[in-house]
């Protein structure tokens, strides 16, 4: 029996009370899926940190140490693994969190770096 | 825009932050949900508002692996499948299994009472509380959401024969017991 046949045959359930979302209930609705939201991205930027400084570790240069080193803080913190010295690695994980996209090594440290200021509003 | 290219849109949106993306979903999926948990949970408010939340948290938690998938966002019959699942994990609970199952207790009309429209719908949501689990879910998906077989098997994980088995059982079991209830009135 096909749908439109089907609802024809129907026993008529008449008007039954519905039950209605009110405004509080999709207020915390809301609220969870932005705390959801927010954990993503600092998820999210904790792995940019943690690319940033393996990328600055892996080219050395003035702050090399201390992205490295908050790099490795947050792998030990959030259990990120930390693939140093290893740009192909890097480049794909940005591009996957969609941050970057075939970034060329040259550009990719600009990239790392701008997005993850902008990411953390520093 | 189709329904689930909107629902896809709308999760994309909300992965990039989109407050508004999330608001939408929550404004076209709460009332469906909330209202389909009432029902199966026998109009216990707090608890289906509680397993609603669940499966947005759940929706949350999995957009991106969702999004993932190249076939059409099926979201309205996820949706509905998270839901329902935490339903019945709630009724296999031990203090549940000496119990008839979802049934809508009490809501049989007196026969003082008559048949009046407002009694009408209490006495048909006493029948409908009757009904094994699965057809209970197909008629209500059916009834309120205007579901199509194939939608209805989505969700309860079957057969659109199975599904067009499980409304005519439904109908054929309200049908009788409402003409026995009207027959005792």
């Amino acid at each position: 029996m096909n749908d439109d046949a089907m609802k024809k045959d129907e026993f008529d359930l008449g008007d039954l009370p519905k039950f209605e979302a009110n405004v509080d209930f999709e207020a915390r609705l809301l609220a969870d899926a932005m705390r959801a939201r927010d954990a993503d991205w600092q998820a999210e930027d904790v792995r940019v940190l943690a690319f940033g400084g393996a990328q600055t570790a892996r080219g050395g240069g003035g702050n090399a140490r201390i992205w490295a080193s908050l790099a490795m803080a947050a792998s030990l913190v959030f259990g990120f693994y930390l693939g140093f010295g290893h740009l192909g690695g890097v480049e794909n994980g940005l591009s996957r969190i969609g941050l970057v996209e075939n970034a060329a090594e040259d550009d990719l440290e600009i990239n790392v770096y701008g997005e993850l200021f902008a990411a953390n509003d520093l | 825009m189709k329904k689930f290219d909107q629902d896809r849109a709308d999760l994309e949106a909300f992965l990039r932050g989109d407050a508004k993306a999330a608001k939408m979903l929550i404004s076209r999926y709460s009332t469906p949900l909330l209202n389909h948990a009432c029902y199966l949970l026998r109009g216990d408010q707090a608890l289906a508002e509680d397993f609603v939340q669940n499966s947005f948290m759940q929706l949350w938690r999995n957009a991106g692996a969702l999004l993932e998938k190249d076939q059409p966002l099926y979201l309205r019959a996820w949706l509905f499948r998270v839901l329902r699942n935490q339903c019945l994990d709630h009724f296999r609970k031990p203090e549940f299994q000496s119990d008839e199952g979802m049934d809508w207790a009490d809501e049989k009309p007196s026969a003082e009472e008559g048949l009046q429209a407002e009694e009408r719908a209490h006495f048909v949501m006493g029948l409908i509380g009757r009904l094994p689990e699965r057809q209970k879910s197909a008629l209500l998906l059916r009834h309120f959401e205007d579901m199509s077989q194939a939608e209805i098997a989505d969700v309860l994980d079957c057969t659109v024969e199975a599904v067009e088995n499980l409304l005519a059982r439904a109908r054929r079991s309200l049908r009788k017991w409402a003409s026995d209830q009207e027959t005792m009135l």
